[in-house]
């Protein structure tokens, strides 16, 4: 999705196993992670279920609201095949934010709010729907 | 969040508790960065209404159609009176050729994200909802 724009940037890569976690709920998040190859499962726990929220494939991101509102991580996200991606540190959003106009700032501070507050409503709706998986 | 300086000659407007900043279906050729008051969001799914958030100082609105061309997937209707500065499609332009690569890639995921979330809520919120109505929320 947004892989062109930063494939050719010179971010740190690495390489995860199926089953490994890249992320987990909870946690404190420093880095996000561009996909460049393979697919991530993304879920959530809920009254101590896996309720499934996505799949994130090659040019995808995820664990990029972190690092934007740092707030702990919403979700858990674990390799589905091998994946293959390129580390965003804290750092580098942090100073590019820093370096942007306040419009842009509150835009995307304003996204990631909104991905937040429609994530949670999702998963309730499911929930009081009882379509949890 | 200081606007003073960058928005001090730009369009101001007041709307009042009722009114339409954005209507669904409509063509996108403005955001609205809200200085005060709130703003409800929501779509209108055989003659409902079902809500999909709230937006207020600080916030930006509409900016999703200016990212992404895709027309206003949602109403905006002020919830008290609103002040808010509008940024044509031109100004908006601008600002986001002076946007870092990295920024701009995450924006626009996050704008792909939230038009597919608004999807599941509404189709959750629908008549007929089920689990398997739920795809995988970033395809």
């Amino acid at each position: 999705m947004a892989g062109e724009e930063l494939k050719n940037s010179a971010l740190e890569r690495q390489t995860f196993e199926p089953g490994s976690i890249l992320i987990k709920e909870g946690d404190v998040g420093d880095e996000a992670y561009l996909i460049e190859e393979g697919s991530v499962a993304v879920f959530r726990e809920l009254a101590g279920q896996r309720v499934r929220i996505g799949r994130v494939g090659a040019g995808g991101m995820i664990g990029e609201m972190a690092l934007i509102d740092s707030a702990p991580r919403m979700a858990s996200a674990v390799a589905e095949k091998r994946v293959t991606v390129r580390v965003v540190p804290r750092r580098v959003i942090e100073s590019e934010l820093k370096r942007a106009d306040p419009l842009v700032r509150a835009m995307v501070t304003t996204l990631v709010q909104n991905v937040r507050f429609l994530t949670i409503k999702t998963l309730t709706n499911q929930a009081l729907k009882g379509g949890k998986r | 969040m200081s606007i003073d300086g960058a928005f001090r000659f730009l369009d101001r407007r007041v709307y009042f508790p009722g009114d339409t900043l954005i209507k669904e279906g409509d063509d996108g050729s403005r955001a609205y960065l809200i200085e005060d008051g709130k703003v409800e969001v929501f779509r209108t799914i055989e003659g409902r209404k079902v809500v999909l958030g709230e937006r207020g100082k600080g916030q930006i609105l509409g900016e999703m159609a200016l990212i992404d061309n895709v027309g206003r997937i949602a109403s905006c209707v002020a919830a008290t009176k609103v002040t808010c500065v509008v940024i044509t499609r031109p100004e908006f332009d601008k600002l986001m050729t002076r946007t870092s690569p990295l920024l701009k890639g995450i924006i626009r995921i996050m704008v792909a994200n939230v038009r597919s979330l608004d999807d599941l809520v509404v189709g959750n919120d629908g008549p007929t909802p089920s689990a398997s109505d739920i795809p995988d929320a970033h395809e």
